[in-house]
């Protein structure tokens, strides 16, 4: 086990930047996720730490090792690919004793060693089989096998579960994250799919047009998220602009919302769809601002609701659907009018 | 209703002439193959219809025809290094041709290929010349030579193994042979270990079809071989110049069920349906 550096590190083909001078640190054990949409930089970002894509400037550094100009082969890192990239020729224990007959250890230790693998992963028992003889969560689960089989010093994950169908997707992950936790290795995932790596990682690394764009917990960056793009990638946010004044966040059409919590330079601001809360008009006091409901989808567990609150002010609210009560009927309805509330420390800043 | 009719009608037509095109191919290829088996047993030295008897005896026979037996074995020797030399060619330039990424690469593939499109007959009478202008200049005995008959018919390998190893290698997922190098094989070992294999059912295919192909040809034999080193091609020929007998049939019998034999042997490890 050990730590991952990465210094510095550029990537350019011909005028376009596909990594564009990152920095990132993952301390032992930790699991951190590359977050962005296609195009990003992220698997780039990862096949220059297996060494598939030559680094142009910048350093990568396990513990206190320069792998950056090594080749693939002897970075000792367990590598587990999209498409499982299983040796269809071999068995499953095949599979995995490949890389122990690499580094010549002796019978004894490579049976030991594949049996612990196919263990962890539960798939002792399907051994003797071929790859093709097996359903895709098991190939995955081969693959992951076979890339920690060696006790490799970080292991890097390139879309492991895009393959799989969703049932399954969420299997896997499950057992990715346990695994990970038990053996407490050093993991570098790569994905597009935001739920996917919050539910997994320690830190969130989201990226665009190979540029970091946040680093931090999956609760830091959806609560605190550092621009516009943050934003709208991971979940879903309402966007507001303005000035503080008075201890409030002036927005469009000169709509008060709480700020005594932001900076005073703030100009742009993020409001998750979930911290507005509706009520039903008069229900309490006088205190609360109204608004008009223009429209509302419904989507099973939670419904989104478009809530007009001047001609040129538009919130898009999240309201859980309470599935204890019967509610044939819709909470609220397009044209009526509602009381909205938005929690103190609900708008956090961000950058432009 | 009388559209439905009419569909059934033409579906009807349909099968019925796909049936007939299928038996009438099948039967273009098959009757001079059969004709020729049957050839092969007629007592008569001098061609009869129908035959007054039927033997074994041209079977027999042909273990002692030393012109045959000698061809036999120089063909089944040329065609064996044609093959050995064109796929040691052919396997390195399709790496190059698939893997590669360099300007050129189609222009490449041509030229591996480009003896496909040449009448065999060129290339044995282009090849002649070309070996004596060498051998004049350089002294090396080329013409009338195996060597040099070798080398015609490895030009005649290399487009069939070029064609087929490029066809699978394209199909191999390189992230495979990538696994491998991340797992601690070096890219020599990965290709060793793991695309070889991978592509193997395409390698045995580029082999039999060379050696097929090699062994079979009489066109560019024709103006490479040696007095006295024949081919059984050229030896079935020269037999054909001077009499018509049912010995002829016997030897392309068991030509062509040896060649038979090797494709269903072939086809029991790697189904040749699929690779083609």
């Amino acid at each position: 086990m050990a730590t991952l550096k990465i210094q510095n590190l550029v990537k350019r083909y011909g005028t376009f930047t596909a990594v564009d001078n990152l920095d990132l640190d993952v301390a032992e054990g930790e699991f951190v996720v590359l977050l962005g949409p296609s195009g990003c930089g992220k698997t780039t970002t990862l096949k220059m730490i297996s060494g598939f894509i030559e680094a142009e400037s910048g350093k990568i550094l396990i513990g206190s090792k320069d792998i950056t100009r090594l080749p693939p082969y002897r970075r000792n890192l367990g590598v587990v690919f999209q498409n499982y990239a299983l040796f269809p020729h071999m068995s499953v224990y095949e599979n995995v004793a490949f890389p122990l007959r690499r580094r010549r250890s002796n019978k004894s230790e490579i049976d030991t060693q594949v049996v612990e693998a196919l263990r962890l992963v539960q798939l002792d028992h399907l051994a003797s089989r071929l790859p093709k003889e097996l359903s895709g969560g098991q190939q995955q689960r081969v693959a992951i096998a076979r890339a920690l089989s060696f006790k490799p010093e970080v292991l890097l994950l390139d879309e492991p579960l895009s393959n799989l169908d969703a049932k399954l997707r969420l299997e896997v992950r499950e057992q990715i994250r346990e695994l990970q936790r038990k053996l407490g290795i050093t993991t570098v995932m790569v994905t597009h799919d935001q739920e996917e790596a919050m539910s997994v990682a320690d830190r969130l690394v989201v990226m665009k047009s190979g540029v970091v764009q946040q680093i931090g917990s999956s609760r830091d960056v959806y609560q605190r998220p550092s621009n516009q793009f943050v934003a709208s990638f991971i979940g879903s946010a309402n966007f507001l602009e303005g000035s503080i004044r008075d201890g409030f966040f002036w927005a469009t059409d000169d709509v008060a919302f709480p700020g005594g919590h932001l900076p005073k330079s703030t100009r742009r601001a993020v409001l998750r769809p979930e911290a507005i809360v509706l009520s039903p008009v008069g229900d309490s006091g006088p205190t609360r601002p109204t608004a008009t409901v223009e429209e509302v989808v419904y989507l099973g567990s939670h419904s989104e609701i478009a809530l007009r609150i001047t001609p040129n002010l538009r919130l898009i609210v999240r309201q859980q659907n309470d599935m204890s009560r019967d509610s044939s009927e819709e909470p609220c309805r397009p044209g009526q009018t509602v009381n909205y509330e938005i929690g103190k420390a609900a708008i956090q800043p961000i950058s432009d | 209703m009388y559209s439905e009719r009419l569909d059934r009608y033409s579906n009807i037509v349909q099968s019925v002439a796909f049936a007939a095109m299928v038996i009438v191919g099948f039967g273009i290829i098959l009757l001079p193959l059969l004709l020729i088996i049957w050839l092969s047993f007629f007592q008569n030295a001098v061609l009869a219809l129908p035959p007054s008897a039927y033997t074994l005896s041209w079977y027999t026979q042909l273990a002692d025809q030393s012109v045959f037996v000698n061809g036999f074995v120089n063909s089944f020797v040329v065609a064996l290094l044609a093959t050995a030399i064109g796929l040691a060619v052919s396997i390195p330039a399709s790496f190059g041709i698939v893997r590669g990424n360099f300007p050129g690469r189609d222009l490449m593939m041509h030229f591996l290929t480009a003896p496909l499109t040449v009448p065999a007959i060129v290339i044995g009478a282009g090849l002649y010349v070309a070996f004596i202008f060498v051998e004049i200049a350089t002294d090396l005995p080329l013409v009338g030579n195996r060597s040099g008959l070798i080398a015609g018919h490895v030009l005649l390998t290399i487009p069939w193994c070029v064609r087929l190893i490029t066809a699978n290698l394209s199909g191999f997922d390189i992230t495979i042979e990538h696994a491998a190098q991340s797992l601690g094989a070096s890219p020599v070992k990965s290709v060793l270990l793991v695309t070889i294999p991978g592509i193997w059912p395409g390698l045995v295919a580029a082999a039999l079809f060379g050696f097929v192909v090699s062994f079979s040809n009489l066109e560019v034999s024709l103006f490479l071989v040696s007095p006295g080193q024949t081919t059984l091609q050229i030896a079935i020929l020269q037999y054909l110049e001077w009499k018509i007998d049912p010995l002829i049939a016997a030897v392309s019998v068991v030509q062509t069920a040896m060649v038979a034999i090797a494709l269903l042997i072939t086809n029991r490890f790697v189904p040749l349906t699929r690779v083609v």
